[in-house]
């Protein structure tokens, strides 16, 4: 029996999927790219396995297959994602605005994509679907780091009105490449603020005699280091739902709660603020960037229960929570001021009243400012009891004609852009 | 009788009344008014489908399956094309959403450069008032070489006609309201088919 063996079988089949792979009907270019890219990672990589010999050094062996198998597994689940934008349950109309959107945000202000939007430059949008409820994001592959990864429960992959969520996703790139200095260190004095105000349980539980240990002593610097980790992926996860909400405006709201009240089960995990809380910065930002907040918002979500930590971690997270809460109008202002500064075009309450009264007559709407608008109009009939009661013929299915009327106009809202139509 | 383009290009012009003839996108009206023909071209959509033909062995009338069941969908995207080989039939579907009122029909025929090399378009043709959606288009390659067609070609024309106007209970109900794919259907089976299909019937109960 030989690990070296078993792990180059085991690598080499790995490589000959990619290969499979990349032979399949990609309706766009971009999942053809990725695979490309992953599979020049891994032919990069190969050498390094293939020329071990059985009597080389054993630790180094084992080093080497550990690391290979580490990458097939962090890769694995990306290659299924992949492939499964092929499937035709996905929404593709979307594809052309949404990598117009995304390129448009990102070009104007940020330098990882080049103002001269060549091919080469631009974002890659892959348009997939997922095997797991919680929409995943793979921004953590550094070989594809212009990539946006869009993907939405198998089941409601196709449902247009959870278009907006990708603005979340759009959020994770723009924050890649946003320079978060500031933030950390705003985000650091408010953890030790809030360290402060509960410092008798604090000094406690850690062990700590003086304030100063927390700056000063290397030991009661590591005390909250989690805590400051905690805030600050809470952080990111709320700027790119405000994000998402500069974007899309109402329609984001509405998604988000569809996709996610009143709660999953299970506990919650330190790196999102909790459910409730979560929303209810978004309707804050809401107010601030006069979006329309839906009725009875807040009721609709229940927060996780736990996490069941130790004493230590709650407190921890408490602090987390409490720092996060005085980050919150920094970002709101932040994220104002970054979408303000793009060339994209906000929702609009005229053009989405427009485009409503195109859906009333069951026909899309032509000369679209943008696909925000046309989202916004979608939720406003589809939480409308009465849109349509007077056509018998959606008696029985206005939801799915809905859907596929505003996936349809979406199509038009791209061809005329590729046409030039769109003035 | 059939409406003349100048006609059909005025009634795209008005779409603010309050029931609309719509063809979005809609097409170049003043191209349309100046073309003096009876019918408006109509572009292939980005959606296909096609019968699964290894996993059945025939078409049963009375077998309503799901669409899924006995169909493969496929999706091209714009700039590039599908292969309709000699033989093969293929489901495809106009770009155009279309919304007719309740006093015009419509019937959709094959251009007669494709009909030339070889495809036929649409078979089924008839559009009732009050239709909206696009249009699933039967197309058929019953030439010798494969014919590669490529979405947001012209592919059919549209011809229009006056009919007496209906009510709203009246205009059409059909299941292919409403849709942005090429639509199967289900074949409805009257009383009279139904008796006469097991009159006689030679297999054994």
């Amino acid at each position: 029996m030989s690990i070296l063996k078993y792990t180059i079988e085991r690598f080499s089949a790995f490589i000959e999927e990619i290969e499979r792979l990349h032979l399949c009907d990609f309706p766009y270019i971009d999942s053809k790219i990725a695979i490309e890219t992953l599979k020049k990672t891994f032919d990069r990589k190969s050498p390094y396995l293939y020329n071990l010999r059985e009597e080389d050094d054993k630790k180094l062996i084992v080093d080497k297959c550990t690391r290979t198998i580490t990458d097939i597994d962090l890769y694995l689940p990306l290659l299924g994602f992949i492939l499964r934008s092929t499937d035709v349950r996905n929404p593709f109309e979307i594809y052309g605005p949404i990598l117009r959107l995304v390129n448009t945000i990102l070009n104007t202000n940020t330098n990882p994509v080049s103002s001269d939007n060549n091919e080469e430059n631009r974002i890659h949008l892959i348009l997939s679907s997922e095997w797991n409820y919680s929409p995943l994001i793979y921004s953590g592959i550094p070989e594809l780091p212009g990539f946006l990864f869009i993907g939405l429960p198998v089941f409601e992959s196709s449902n247009p009105l959870l278009i907006p969520l990708i603005g979340h996703e759009m959020g994770h790139l723009i924050w890649n490449m946003k320079n978060k200095d500031a933030l950390s260190r705003k985000a650091q004095h408010y953890v030790l603020e809030s360290i402060i105000n509960r410092w008798d349980d604090y000094s406690r539980l850690y062990g700590l005699t003086e304030k100063s240990q927390l700056t000063d002593d290397i030991f009661g610097r590591e005390t909250w280091q989690h805590a400051l980790k905690w805030a600050l992926e809470q952080t990111k996860e709320i700027y790119c739902d405000f994000i998402g909400l500069s974007i899309f405006g109402y329609s984001f709201l509405c998604a988000f709660a569809y996709l996610l009240s009143p709660r999953f089960s299970g506990s919650r995990s330190e790196l999102y603020p909790n459910l409730k809380e979560r929303a209810e910065y978004l309707t804050l930002a809401a107010e601030k960037y006069d979006i329309k907040i839906p009725a009875d918002y807040l009721e609709m979500f229940e927060n996780f229960s736990g996490p069941s930590s130790s004493e230590k971690d709650m407190l921890l997270l408490t602090v987390a929570d409490e720092a996060v809460q005085k980050i919150v109008p920094e970002l709101i202002h932040q994220v104002d001021e970054f979408i303000r500064s793009t060339k994209i075009i906000l929702p609009s309450k005229e053009e989405r009243d427009r485009i409503y009264k195109r859906f009333l007559r069951v026909i899309p709407a032509e000369q679209c400012k943008s696909i925000a608008d046309i989202l916004n109009a979608a939720w406003k009939a589809y939480e409308q009891p009465d849109f349509w009661k007077d056509k018998p013929q959606m008696a029985n299915n206005r939801d799915k004609v809905l859907k596929e009327l505003v996936l349809k106009n979406i199509e038009i809202f791209e061809i005329e852009q590729i046409t030039g139509d769109n003035s | 009788m059939i409406l003349k383009t100048d006609k059909i290009a005025d009634l795209l012009r008005k779409q603010d009344t309050k029931d609309p003839l719509v063809i979005s996108p809609c097409p170049d009206l003043d191209e349309l008014e100046k073309s003096g023909s009876t019918s408006v071209d109509l572009r292939l959509g980005t959606w296909f489908v096609t019968p699964w033909q290894t996993r059945m062995t025939h078409l049963q009338l009375a077998e309503q399956d799901m669409q899924e069941k006995l169909m493969q969908t496929y999706y091209v995207s714009f700039g590039n094309e599908y292969y309709l080989h000699p033989g093969c039939f293929a489901l495809g579907v106009t770009i155009e959403w279309l919304r007719l009122p309740k006093d015009l029909a419509g019937y959709v025929i094959g251009k007669s450069s494709w009909g030339r090399r070889g495809l036929i378009i649409a078979t089924a043709a008839g559009v009732h008032p009050g239709f909206k959606g696009c249009l699933t288009l039967e197309l058929s390659n019953v030439g010798e070489i494969p014919i590669a067609i490529s979405p947001g070609i012209k592919i059919c024309q549209l011809c229009l006609h006056k009919v007496d106007r209906m009510n709203s209970d009246e205009i059409d109900k059909s299941e292919f309201i409403g849709q942005r794919k090429p639509t199967l259907g289900k074949i409805k089976v009257d009383a009279i088919s139904e008796k006469l299909s097991t009159a006689y019937s030679l297999k054994n109960e």
